[in-house]
């Protein structure tokens, strides 16, 4: 067994039990927790393929920012654990099969993409390589996200806002 | 494993880890001592003066204070995370310094030529700011495992001033590393402003200060941790060091040092001691941001400001070619 094969092996079993312990966890807190573990074995995936920069941005991005904002939003409502009840009769018959038939067709097309393909040289540079793609080749599409982005947090504002006559007041409380 | 290269690669990296970890724990340590003895030199006090000469070995008497102290888990807390929180903020705080090159040249141990770092990777700048981007939920995890209410808006509080200056930080860098050229005086003060700012939160302010701010007197996340938990919290302080170093790799141009002799890891010692001097003298005389103003200077100025920074110097870059 080469080292890479063990490493990744650990990464995947973590990445797995991360992703099951968010949904067994109770507390939206420690499921929450769970997916942050599940991001950072992804990044140290990435890392394995010797793309540091998606490994580093993986957890910027996914682990350091928007996982943050779920933590935030958890602790502000100060969510409770959550009540378990019996699983529904529809769920039981109909979505168990579901989702196994999902996983073998997900687990079998997979399977047969990846004995198909040829292992690729690695790239000189990958992060070159990547910003090139993001900044020439696909730079319009890359652009056209980022303001549906912005238009999204403006709409968030807007809506927040509604209802709000006088804006909030900025500037230094008066001491009264 | 078993080709001799790769198991002594394995071996030196050992070492340096171990050799490293001793070193950042020992100044972590007599950082918090360097603090109250300056602070208190501003203030026309002695510091620690009592435990070896000058108070040298006040940091020894805290660091078995809080090993040997009762490890009180007051009732409803959350078990694993209040344990887990402390150590993932230390944990975290301190592996950052894997990135870090502490000298241009390669010395020789065991016969193999190895890099004064322990982790060269390529891209290692964004490495560390991915580690202390998590370092947030450390924070904000300890206030809110410690089941008071006290204890979780500190947290929240403190991981949501992180947030607003590492934003502004991150950009920072941008500018910088893009141009290589040093129109980055811009970029540096706003640098030295993102990194200013986590010094409030680390314990060892709060910790020593006679009257803090009022309100910040609560220092939150530390509130209900005691013992080694709260010692842990102290890790954090490695995280400002850790911006002045690069403070000064980045800003105090690396040409060859200026007096021969002095080389490589003393040369950069010596920047980054320097910079750690400033950085306390003007934390202890001038007046500290209220955390609600930190967080708007930090949006409203800080980020603005990074952005138009990060457009003109790739401008600039631009028009160079």
């Amino acid at each position: 067994m080469t080292p890479q094969l063990l490493i990744f092996l650990v990464l995947a079993a973590i990445a797995i039990a991360g992703a099951v312990n968010v949904i067994l966890q109770r507390h939206p807190i420690h499921s929450a927790i769970s997916l942050i573990t599940v991001m950072i074995a992804l990044a140290g995936l990435f890392l394995l393929l010797e793309s540091e920069f998606i490994a580093a941005v993986q957890i910027i991005v996914y682990a350091g920012a928007i996982m943050v904002l779920f933590v935030f939003v958890i602790m502000l409502l100060n969510a409770g654990a959550e009540e378990r009840t019996d699983m529904s009769r529809m769920a039981c018959y109909v979505g168990v099969p579901l989702a196994i038939f999902l996983l073998i067709e997900l687990a079998y097309q997979i399977g047969a993409a990846t004995l198909s393909m040829t292992p690729q040289p690695p790239a000189e540079d990958v992060t070159r390589g990547l910003s090139m793609l993001l900044f020439q080749d696909f730079v319009f599409p890359f652009e056209l996200t980022s303001i549906l982005i912005l238009v999204a947090i403006l709409g968030a504002l807007v809506l927040a806002q509604r209802g709000e006559s006088v804006p909030a007041k900025s500037g230094r409380e008066t001491i009264t | 494993m078993n080709d001799p290269v790769a198991r002594s690669i394995l071996l030196v990296s050992l070492v340096k880890v171990v050799v490293l970890l001793f070193l950042v724990l020992t100044a972590v340590a007599y950082l918090v001592w360097f603090e109250r003895k300056v602070a208190a030199h501003i203030q026309g006090r002695w510091g620690p003066y009592r435990v070896g000469p000058h108070g040298l070995l006040q940091p020894l008497a805290d660091g078995v204070k809080f090993l040997l102290k009762e490890d009180a888990t007051p009732a409803g807390v959350d078990r694993f995370l209040y344990f887990a929180a402390p150590l993932l903020t230390m944990t975290l705080a301190i592996s950052t310094i894997a990135m870090i090159p502490f000298g241009p040249a390669s010395i020789h141990i065991l016969g193999v030529a190895t890099p004064l770092v322990i982790a060269n990777i390529n891209v290692g700048l964004l490495a560390i700011f991915a580690i202390t981007s998590i370092g947030v939920y450390g924070v904000a995890l300890a206030g809110w495992s410690s089941n008071s209410k006290y204890s979780l808006l500190g947290g929240l509080r403190s991981s949501a001033q992180m947030i607003s200056y590492e934003l502004s930080l991150t950009l920072s860098v941008v500018g910088i590393y893009a141009s290589m050229i040093t129109v980055a005086c811009l970029a540096s003060i706003l640098f030295l402003g993102g990194w200013l700012s986590p010094f409030p939160q680390t314990p060892g302010l709060d910790w020593t200060r006679y009257l803090p701010a009022g309100v910040l007197a609560v220092a939150g996340v530390a509130l209900i941790i005691n013992g080694l938990g709260y010692g842990n919290f102290f890790g954090r302080i490695v995280l400002p060091v850790l911006g002045l170093i690069l403070f000064a790799l980045s800003f105090l141009c690396s040409r060859p040092s200026v007096i021969d002799g002095i080389q490589g890891p003393f040369w950069f010692l010596a920047k980054v001691l320097l910079v750690l001097f400033v950085y306390v003298w003007v934390r202890w005389t001038l007046p500290r941001f209220r955390y609600d103003q930190l967080m708007r200077f930090g949006w409203k100025v800080l980020f603005p400001v990074a952005l138009l920074n990060v457009v003109l110097t790739s401008l600039a870059v631009a028009l160079r070619k």
